[in-house]
């Protein structure tokens, strides 16, 4: 007998005469305070985790990114997929900076200073980011460079985690990352250190 | 390698640990802040405890149906192309890991923290089989290097001191060996890094799966989960069959609680939540997904309602943090992967009972646990029915002797509070017996294991009786 069946068989046993609940309906969101503006809120959840917030006008987020970049002394940047960043690769191009593709292979991404990429949608609740590996590549370069900056429309800012889960395209996209401000430890004497494996610094940029 | 202590022996252990003062200062301070920050975001979670009934609600639901999810997830993973793999028990498991490390030709795997490879024995396991597996958790690497095991679920490393982990980090990296945590930090960041862009094979765990989808989901702080499954060929997730939920939307509510229970943070850094190797429109991520799905023990557990809460445990560490035995004693002494009071229930089930004998007795039935636990898991319900089996299996129970004395001791006490005249003949034997009774508990075995921990309250000048019956 295979494993497979072995085990299914041991369950299937287990439980001949288990009678569990019904599945609860799927989403608990009504429990969270609601209260305020989506992108307020959004911007203090993710400064209260270590994240920067930066407020572009519309139109005017590409700028703002490169700004910020050329301020920070970046030379490098890997470039995520999406439409939305073309104009940030334009922008980059005019200041001198230099740019990975989002094809770029992501061991070439250990030189970068810095990320830039899309993210689909924000959630309020948390200051989280959600990354769609389907919709725009950033999986690497939302990483593995030291700074990593986001550009979010505010039309994708959504109240909480069950609006985002229940967001997320289907089929489901095959990596789906939640970012919720830089990486961090504090695995030395409960000290907490910004900036272990993923970006010491997190940017978003809301348009 | 790294081994556990004797899970046997956990009165010894227990005393060893008790023995080390620096351990238990860093535990308390640990244990202490953990359970600070867990109380303040709970502060601002008011509706948490529906969130524990209706993660319950589901955990019940699954557990009670596992067959069916298990069949749904492994239907809708492999049509997402992931390689759904069934293994038994431990050596089955680690069977399969090696294989497909060698299959990759790796030499070396890097690695995410993960209970479940723990509990396998992973890690001996590729070593054996030629292949070197690297911690990349920076708590975990530390207990790597220094070949010990890990003292707590959720921070490995709590019970070195900065010192120490410099002197580890320093043989592994060159970092001076009296860096602040910052530096020691930089100095693992920049040797790992080197492993994560070359390792062919990314190997973790999974804090979920999710049937509907054939889904993944990965909890972190450090973003080397990311890294282990982003950057190399192959990723393997090793997954308890219990992990499962049914909808993509039934995490929202684990993801509420399970950060909120373990670091007190509303929501950790990352969550990576992953169906199916890399499409042929995508330019990253792996392109060989394996799912191990994981029994060594878990379908033991199903049968009985009062075993199966158990298997909703979502390894949020804070019943270790609550814990009074576990505060004082650490991870260590329990012997066991799995520590503190959900250890206490899960090894000897998992384990087994004669050997893991002594933990369920490792506790003090406070209910602490009980009263944290963010599935509702009734440790001290589980505590007593494990109890109950070790002695009707017969053997030695833990302090078996002490505990005939003191049957002895309380039947005495209710014979003598049973009547006033009794009562009263009791007193003044034990007012007699006063003068002495303190020098004789400290001497006399077992009161003098007794007395190793307590001190002896003296009886009042003068009794209440007396004082009544002289009141104005």
């Amino acid at each position: 007998m295979s494993a497979r069946e072995q085990i299914l068989q041991r369950v299937r046993a287990a439980l001949a005469d288990a009678a569990g609940p019904p599945l609860p309906p799927p989403s608990i969101s009504a429990a969270v305070d609601a209260a305020g503006d989506l992108a307020e809120r959004f911007k203090a959840r993710l400064q209260a985790v270590g994240g920067e917030c930066i407020d572009a006008g519309h139109g005017a987020a590409a700028d703002a990114i490169v700004e910020r970049l050329a301020a920070l002394a970046v030379r490098t940047v890997a470039l995520g997929g999406g439409d939305e960043l073309r104009a940030v690769a334009a922008a980059l191009q005019r200041r001198g900076i230099a740019c990975l593709p989002p094809t770029a292979a992501p061991a070439d991404l250990f030189a970068a200073d810095a990320g830039v990429t899309q993210a689909q949608w924000g959630i309020a609740e948390t200051g989280t980011l959600v990354l769609d590996a389907d919709a725009a590549t950033a999986r690497a370069a939302s990483l593995v460079p030291p700074l990593h900056v986001a550009l979010l429309p505010r039309d994708r800012l959504l109240p909480d985690l069950d609006a985002a889960l229940a967001q997320l395209p289907q089929p489901v996209p095959h990596a789906v990352t939640l970012v919720t401000g830089p990486s961090r430890t504090a695995d030395i004497e409960l000290q907490l250190v910004v900036g272990v494996h993923g970006p010491r610094t997190l940017i978003v940029v809301l348009a | 390698m790294s081994e556990h202590l004797p899970m046997e022996r956990f009165d010894r252990n227990a005393l060893d640990a008790l023995a080390m003062p620096g351990q238990r200062a860093a535990l308390r301070a640990a244990t202490e802040l953990f359970g600070e920050r867990r109380a303040a975001a709970l502060q601002r979670a008011p509706a948490f405890d529906a969130w524990r009934d209706h993660a319950r609600a589901v955990k019940d639901h699954v557990l009670a149906n596992l067959h069916r999810y298990l069949e749904q997830f492994e239907a809708a993973a492999t049509a997402r192309g992931t390689r759904v793999h069934w293994a038994a028990d431990a050596a089955m498991a680690c069977d399969i890991v090696a294989g497909i490390a060698r299959a990759a030709g790796a030499r070396t795997v890097v690695k995410s923290k993960s209970m479940t490879t723990e509990e396998i024995g992973l890690n001996d396991a590729l070593a054996a089989a030629g292949i070197d597996a690297v911690e990349t958790d920076l708590g975990e690497w530390i207990v790597q290097l220094a070949r010990e095991v890990p003292f707590h679920i959720v921070v490995p490393a709590i019970h070195k001191t900065r010192a120490q982990i410099g002197t580890i980090l320093h043989a592994a990296t060159g970092v001076a060996a009296d860096a602040d945590a910052r530096e020691l930090t930089r100095a693992a960041r920049a040797a790992l890094r080197e492993r994560f862009r070359t390792a062919a094979v990314g190997v973790t765990g999974a804090n979920f799966a999710v049937a509907a989808t054939g889904s993944i989901l990965i909890l972190e702080n450090e973003g080397n989960a990311r890294m282990c499954t982003t950057l190399p060929r192959v990723h393997v997730a090793v997954v308890g069959i219990e992990k499962l939920v049914p909808r993509l939307q039934d995490l929202a509510v684990f993801l509420r609680l399970l950060p909120r229970s373990g670091t007190g943070q509303d929501l950790t850094t990352y969550q990576s939540i992953l169906t199916g190797p890399r499409p042929a429109s995508a330019s990253e991520g792996p392109t060989e997904l394996h799912v191990v799905l994981l029994d060594n023990g878990r379908t033991r557990m199903l049968p009985q309602r009062v075993t199966r809460q158990a298997l909703a445990c979502i390894r949020c560490g804070a019943c270790l943090n609550a814990c009074p035995v576990y505060q004082q004693v650490g991870g260590h002494a329990y012997g066991s992967v799995y520590p503190g009071p959900i250890g206490a229930v899960i090894t000897p089930q998992l384990v087994d009972l004669g050997r893991a004998r002594q933990l369920p007795f490792a506790s003090s039935l406070c209910g602490a646990c009980r009263d944290v636990c963010p599935v509702r898991i009734d440790i001290p319900e589980l505590l007593l029915h494990l109890r109950a089996e070790v002695t009707q299996a017969g053997g030695a129970v833990p302090g078996g002797a002490r505990r005939r004395l003191q049957a002895l001791a309380f039947a005495a006490f209710a014979f003598a509070m049973a009547g006033p005249r009794r009562y009263r003949v009791a007193t003044a034997l034990v007012r007699a017996a006063d003068r002495w009774l303190p020098w004789l508990v400290r001497r006399l075995p077992p009161l003098s294991h007794w007395h190793r921990g307590r001190e002896l309250p003296r009886l009042a000048r003068r009794p209440f009786r007396a004082l009544w019956q002289e009141r104005p």
